[in-house]
């Protein structure tokens, strides 16, 4: 067993006594509440992935809500149009969305920063025009309904209660993939290549190569998180992927703590539940939010979680 | 002579400067091997481009029988063609332990599945070990868990020669090593060096602490403005009349006079 930096036991310890708890959740949520907290775990999927190539790579990327697109449509049109089963569809639509990426990914990754920025934005609209007007296939502005939601034998996963176990183990399984990636050599590389290409390169580290699986990550977690989201909802529509998405992906990783996996859970939950708790103020709530984003930026940059952190004594290191 | 690294006139220009001017040299396995030269004369471009972080303008570099010219970076490292920077290139956002494990990349499988479930993560656990007894060799045992930047400036340099070791290297090129450290690290660092070569391992030290290089050096070569104008042992070099003129300028014997 490798050795482990003193807080992070209890960080790890802390992080599965939190899932454990969160099973209980269905028994207590009514079942409107629970709707939003599939949304939000959904979310949450979507916003690891966007961790390894913004929070680790450093990756400026707006496609996120592009790949969460993708994942959707794809288990979409292949559980309707082909009739295959979602337990076949969502894996294909996974794979598929990571193909897409490294297919974008190799041409726009020799760009950085604003223009890298630019490039993932161009792809996400493009995206949302695409699926607008290839009405054929992706269904144009109607988008595609009556998918089917997931079933096992004898136990049709139907309702919202049910589908929230399947989103819980979702968010489980890519949570430890992502926690064991983090600590691998590649997660090290990701964080290197953000904080000194040039060095990293020298350390024998292929440059183009780690930023390329960092981008196809997030991809994969977006495939995933968008292919939740279609049998959940059994209807996609452009609208649901569209630019805004892809920022309010980012504010929630900034939000929660950028470069940490509890972070960006937390941070999606916050974000997909301060709209419900403060529906008394209508679109006024977009204040509080950009303010609540402000304050943050400034007097926490390193995310809530952050908070957390202090008290564990290891500031910034909490993954 | 058994050439570890031949360098067969290579230049580097900048539009119209030459920053490096044909330069020839034969590093001799298991030696330390340094570059000196008046500030400018081109040391750190000679590096850049043997590394793959520049791209030559002409010349060769073959490294063990291998032609490792316009190389990428990784591709020269994971060679056994390994440097450090001259200002210390450390990753902050990482601890020392992890930055030392940066270096090792080339030696792990580099898919995911490895990296999640796979072969990556016991030979991982293996190389953290050998970093931790590399990190204590260097006198930086109660360091490793601490982040990089709470280290003071001697430290981080020797972070990045550990940085560069757990790559395994055959040769190591270290751009001015001595730099901001003071005495009493030059001579912790003279004993790296010289242990580093008792174990084998040829280095090349582009150097500007003379009394440094003149001590460890095994053979040394000299540049000014991009080219080679002297090369041989350190007394050959010190005797050199080109030499002197480079470092003390045209004139200097009727001073003497």
């Amino acid at each position: 067993m490798m050795r482990l930096p003193v807080a992070l036991p209890m960080a790890v310890i802390a992080s599965c006594a939190v899932f454990a708890l969160a099973l209980l959740l269905p028994a207590v949520v009514s079942g409107y509440g629970i709707r939003i907290l599939n949304l939000a775990l959904i979310s949450a999927i979507a916003v690891i992935g966007l961790n390894f190539a913004f929070g680790y790579a450093g990756l400026i990327t707006l496609a996120q809500a592009g790949f969460v697109g993708c994942g959707a449509y794809i288990t979409a049109i292949l559980s309707t149009m082909v009739g295959l089963s979602p337990w076949l569809s969502i894996p294909i639509a996974v794979v598929g969305t990571g193909v897409i990426s490294l297919a974008i990914g190799l041409p726009i990754l020799r760009l950085k920063g604003h223009y890298l920025a630019l490039a993932t934005l161009g792809f996400n609209v493009s995206f949302v025009i695409v699926a607008t007007n290839w009405k054929s296939v992706m269904g144009g502005t109607d988008g595609i309904s009556s998918i089917p939601p997931l079933a096992l034998p004898g136990w049709p996963i139907a309702n919202d209660h049910r589908y929230y176990y399947v989103v819980w183990f979702a968010l489980a399984l890519t949570s430890w993939c992502a926690w064991r990636i983090r600590v691998s050599h590649l997660g090290l590389a990701m964080i290197a290549v953000r904080d000194d290409e040039i060095a990293t390169g020298a350390a024998s580290v292929g440059v183009t190569r780690i930023k390329l699986q960092a981008f196809a990550l997030s991809a994969i977690y977006a495939g995933l998180a968008g292919a939740l989201f279609a049998h959940m909802a059994n209807f996609v529509a452009p609208d649901d992927f569209a630019l805004s998405h892809s920022i309010v992906y980012l504010a929630m990783l900034i939000i929660g703590g950028e470069g940490s996996i509890a972070g960006s859970i937390t941070g999606s939950v916050i974000v997909t539940f301060m709209p419900e708790l403060m529906r008394d103020l209508g679109t006024a709530y977009l204040i509080v939010f950009g303010g609540l984003m402000l304050v943050i930026l400034i007097f926490l940059p390193k995310g809530l979680l952050s908070l957390v952190n202090l008290r564990l004594g290891r500031a910034g290191t909490l993954r | 002579m058994n050439a570890i690294l031949a360098v067969d006139g290579l230049s580097k220009s900048f539009g119209g400067v030459h920053a490096v001017r044909e330069v020839s040299l034969a590093v001799p396995r298991g030696r330390i091997f340094s570059v000196i030269g008046p500030n400018g004369a081109g040391k750190t471009t000679l590096i850049n481009v043997l590394t793959g972080i520049l791209a030559s303008s002409g010349g060769r570099v073959h490294f063990e029988d291998r032609d490792l010219t316009d190389a990428p970076a990784h591709v020269v490292a994971s060679a056994g063609m390994v440097r450090t920077f001259q200002n210390g290139r450390l990753f902050q956002r990482l601890s020392v332990l992890e930055n030392v494990l940066v270096g090792a990349h080339h030696l792990l499988p580099q898919s995911i599945w490895s990296a999640i479930v796979g072969a990556a993560r016991s030979k991982l656990d293996e190389i953290r070990t050998e970093a931790r007894q590399l990190l204590a060799d260097l006198g930086l045992a109660d360091d490793a868990d601490r982040l990089v930047g709470a280290l003071p400036y001697g430290r981080q340099r020797m972070v990045e020669i550990a940085r560069a070791l757990v790559s395994r290297p055959k040769l190591l090129l270290l751009d001015e090593p001595a730099a901001g450290l003071n005495s009493g690290e030059v001579e912790r660092l003279r004993g790296v060096l010289e242990t580093l070569r008792a174990q084998g391992l040829t280095l090349l030290l582009v150097e500007h602490n003379m009394g440094l290089v003149m001590r460890v050096a095994d053979r040394i070569a000299v540049i000014s403005f991009g080219e080679k104008i002297a090369e041989g042992t350190p007394a050959e070099v010190r005797a050199d009349a080109r030499v002197l003129e480079a470092y003390l300028g045209h004139g200097y014997r009727h001073a003497d006079d």
